[in-house]
């Protein structure tokens, strides 16, 4: 075990290290110069000097290695220096939108898990009724449809035609948390459909397979109930596969809430990013990157572990 | 519009253009179709009031807007801005179609307005900053503009108007400019202001190692000295008409010299004697600015507060609008203009101020040869272009650079860019150039207001037999291409600004850097031509130079002339007082303090 989490822990090391220096580098080879949007972007018209002289203040002027080494230096001490755009501290900013960005996401695994793996039951226990189909075609509908259109008819019908919640904007729970709620509700449910469905899904076959081995019929004609047999027994048996789709899932919501983030102007991490891309900031899209992919890895390296503590033999893959 | 509309409005305004009948005429027409007012009002924003001379007759007793280039020199200005009364009661070319409308879809005529209220007003972006000397984009001029008074502004029918100045002299010569500020005016935090603080102000834009918006103009000012404390006196080596447009600005507004010596950070925090001061802020989601109780203008502003929240989305923006969420939004989409438009709990404020246009490099072949370039103009189906990438709400730009309502607009020609692919071919001939033998690279933005014109044009230059390379670049990208010339043609979006003419020559004279320098287009003629309209200071004889301009232009067509893009603010209907000043377009949004909301 021991052995094994020490290369685990290096292999992340050196992926989040790749990482890092692939966004720099990606970023730095893309046309488009932050001088210039800095100067104004696309109603820009600066002088060559304006430029110069913009591009020296960011310190664009110096050669790659050198912004390269510096840019390295600190992200070790988690310093992801200013703003090209606005000045202020990348750090400071992350901080302040990645929660905002969590209080979205992490409602919506849990409504997904919530809702998903008890249909998902249902649709495995009730596989020759016409419940199955139903709730798996339901499932189909949430998984295929894009975010956006979900977040736009949501709007449309909750917040236009019956007026029942705000269209879109951001209040600081500490501030008013009813209304906190009430903006947080609809992004919530957007982004919460796709991995409701994905869960529904990996869930019905994941019990499925199991209900189709040796030890659930054993379980059966030793007098078992039907609902002891499936939760006690094969759900826990299920669940692993359950438990990895849940885990990457939570990365796939970062990619979806760019999309939520935006149609609820929700100021998460993500709309920050969209922003800086657009008129290249580097030290912004760097210091996201940066830090939702370590998240990212993060929690795929916990999952890993947990696989370890749980299922011994995949220690000794 | 509606769906009985059997005459396009810009048809209407061609007509109406060749035959100067009435605007009034227009008005009850457009009524009789089902145009609802404030549609009439964005059309009669950006084709009347300002037709100048030849209109007069037709606007009742409104004072003559023929100087709306705003270069008289003698002072005007001290009751226009300095009365007590916001309303626009006298002003007809504004806000004419709103004192007409049957539904007072903003209605701002008569009556006074009610103080207190909120305004919740969705911006297109973020301030990103507050400094007065920086051009954010028109965007930020809703809270620049609001904050910030400038020693020069504008009355709401687009003429140049006192502002913290009260009253203005310009000598003979043009040469001296004496201007005399208001007195009992404070800042935000207090100070009181004087001349010093007009000196102080341009000190720092024009400091070279600022990087600030405006020097490049302002250094056409020789010297300048508050000779007492109430009376600034700039003195120009040569006359330079566009000085008073200039100082109206967004980027001159004028902070406290106290203020900005004492260490602050001008883009943080805000101090001038605007309308409205900053209250609180968070960045990227609300910006809060409240009444100033102190403002100059006694009984103004009405409004208690404005929050202002950026919401980039287009969608988001005009669903906040329509759930209520908020009660005003800049940037509507030109897909929803109609919807909104026709719809009674709201208001849209529609004009024509940016223009699509595609960059020609002129010294990549066969573009060098202006014949082809020419030929190109004519290639292109103006109409149709609007009719798809924008629904129909647009302006064909036929006659050049100045749209109907343009002070600027010359009449006479009208009608010069035609859609006559013959014409096109025969000079494509007379070039000697074969269209089927060339490709043509075209770099276009991946934003749909340049993307679907671009597609149209493309697909129009390819009937005449061009090859067209379609390469589609994000904004940052683009702005590098353009500002290295990096292209052959160019699909762009542009608007003036400061609505005077002479800002063409960032992009035609020698060294322009918003066009020729990335280009090296070096057209001796053009820069004369524009030197001089600078250095003229009679309206008239500019008014002319700048045909001599435009004429001069298009011979060269160093750009296709697409089309003038629709451009619109809409608003909940309780929300009263707004008025889209004409040349000013979307920076109408500096002037808030006009606006109240009716319960």
């Amino acid at each position: 075990m021991g052995a094994y989490l020490v290369r685990r822990t290096i292999s992340t090391i050196v992926l989040l290290y790749l990482i890092i220096t692939v966004v720099f580098l990606l970023l730095h080879l893309l046309p488009g110069d932050p001088a210039l949007a800095v100067l104004g972007g696309i109603d820009a018209n600066p002088s060559p000097e304006d430029v110069a002289q913009v591009r020296e203040r960011l310190g664009l002027d110096r050669p790659l290695y050198v912004q390269y080494f510096d840019y390295l230096g600190n992200i070790v001490r988690l310093d992801f220096g200013e703003s090209f755009v606005n000045g202020r501290s990348v750090s400071s900013d992350i901080a302040t939108r990645l929660p905002r960005t969590m209080m979205i996401i992490v409602p919506a695994i849990i409504v997904a898990v919530l809702v998903g793996m008890p249909l998902g039951i249902i649709a495995a226990r009730y596989r020759q009724s016409v419940v199955d189909p139903m709730v798996s075609s339901i499932a189909l509908l949430g998984f295929s449809v894009p975010v956006f259109v979900i977040g736009l008819l949501l709007v449309y019908l909750f917040s236009i035609q019956l007026g029942w919640l705000p269209a879109n904007g951001y209040i600081d729970p500490r501030d008013d948390f009813p209304e906190f709620l009430k903006r947080a509700t609809l992004p919530i449910v957007s982004l919460s459909l796709g991995p409701m469905a994905l869960t529904m899904r990996m869930t019905r076959s994941s019990m499925l397979e199991q209900l189709g081995l040796d030890y659930v019929r054993t379980a059966r004609s030793k007098g078992l109930s039907e609902l002891t047999t499936l939760y006690r027994h094969v759900l826990r048996n299920a669940l692993l596969p359950i438990v990895t789709i849940v885990a990457l899932q939570f990365g796939a919501m970062f990619a979806g809430s760019v999309l939520v983030e935006s149609i609820f102007n929700w100021p998460g991490v993500n709309a920050y990013l969209l922003t800086a891309i657009g008129v290249r900031d580097y030290p912004v899209v760097q210091g996201v990157v940066a830090v939702v992919a370590s998240i990212f890895v993060l929690i795929n390296f916990l999952t890993d572990i947990s696989f370890a503590f749980f299922d011994p033999r995949i220690r000794h893959d | 519009m509606n769906d009985q509309n059997t005459e396009r409005p810009d048809r209407m305004i061609d007509r109406i253009i060749q035959n100067q009948s009435s605007r009034r005429l227009f008005l009850r027409r457009a009524l009789a179709l089902g145009l609802s007012a404030p549609v009439v009002g964005g059309l009669l924003a950006a084709c009347g009031g300002d037709d100048d001379d030849d209109d007069d007759d037709d606007s009742g007793g409104e004072p003559t807007s023929a100087d709306a280039g705003g270069d008289e020199p003698t002072a005007t200005a001290e009751d226009s801005s300095g009365e007590d009364e916001p309303t626009e009661a006298e002003g007809d070319s504004g806000d004419e179609p709103t004192a007409t409308s049957e539904d007072s879809g903003g209605d701002t005529g008569g009556g006074e307005g009610q103080a207190g209220g909120t305004l919740n007003f969705g911006l297109l972006r973020d301030a990103i900053g507050f400094d007065p000397h920086i051009a954010y984009g028109a965007s930020s001029s809703s809270l620049q503009g609001n904050v910030y008074d400038t020693v020069i502004t504008y009355d709401l029918e687009g003429n140049l108007a006192g502002g913290l100045a009260e009253t203005w002299e310009v000598s003979d010569d043009g040469l001296e400019y004496t201007l005399s500020m208001r007195q009992g005016v404070t800042f935000h935090e207090g100070q009181a202001f004087s001349a010093e603080d007009v000196v102080a102000n341009l000190d720092r834009i024009l400091d070279e190692t600022n990087g600030l918006a405006r020097r490049t103009e302002l250094s056409n000012i020789g010297s300048y000295e508050a000779s007492d404390e109430q009376t600034l006196v700039l003195s120009l080596e040569q006359p330079y008409a566009t000085l008073l447009a200039v100082l109206a600005t967004n980027e001159v507004g004028i902070a406290s010299k106290e203020w900005l010596e004492s260490g602050v950070d001008p883009a943080r925090e805000m101090n001038g004697t605007g309308p409205f001061m900053l209250d609180s802020f968070e960045p990227e989601v609300r910006y809060t600015l409240v009444k100033n109780p102190n403002y100059w203008q006694s009984g103004l502003p009405y409004l208690d507060t404005i929050n202002e929240t950026p919401i980039p989305d287009d969608n988001a923006r005009v669903n906040a609008l329509l759930s209520g969420e908020i009660n005003f939004v800049e940037y509507v989409p030109w897909q929803n203009m109609a919807e909104i438009d026709d719809n009674s709990d709201f208001q849209l404020f529609k004009g024509f101020d940016l223009y699509n246009i595609v960059r020609l490099n002129t010294n990549r072949p066969p573009l060098d040869n202006k014949l082809v370039r020419q030929a190109l103009n004519y290639a292109i189906d103006r109409e149709a272009v609007i009719a798809v990438a924008f629904g129909g709400e647009g302006l064909p730009m036929t006659n050049g650079l100045f749209p109907p309502g343009s002070p600027w607009y010359n009449e006479e020609l009208e009608g010069h860019w035609t859609y006559d692919p013959e014409k096109a071919m025969s000079l494509l001939e007379e070039a000697g150039v074969d269209p089927t033998e060339v490709t043509l690279d075209f770099t276009v933005a991946t934003i749909s207001v340049h993307s679907d014109t671009a597609q149209v044009v493309q697909q129009q230059l390819e009937q005449l037999g061009f090859t067209i390379n379609y390469i589609q670049q994000d904004v940052p990208s683009l702005t590098e291409r353009r500002t290295t010339g990096d292209y052959q043609m160019m699909q762009d979006g542009l608007s003036l600004n400061y609505p005077d003419p002479d800002y063409y020559s960032v992009y035609f004279a020698i060294g322009g850097t918003a066009h020729a320098a990335g280009i090296g287009y070096e057209n001796e003629e053009l820069t004369e031509i524009l030197e001089r309209g600078r250095s003229e200071t009679d309206p008239e004889v500019r008014k002319e130079i700048y045909l001599e301009f435009e004429r001069a232009l298009m011979e060269e067509a160093p750009w296709i002339f697409v089309l003038h893009r629709p451009q619109a603010e809409a608003m909940a209907a309780s929300v009263k007082g707004y008025t889209r000043i004409p040349g000013l377009g979307l920076r109408s949004e500096a002037f808030l303090e006009n606006l109240y909301i009716e319960e």
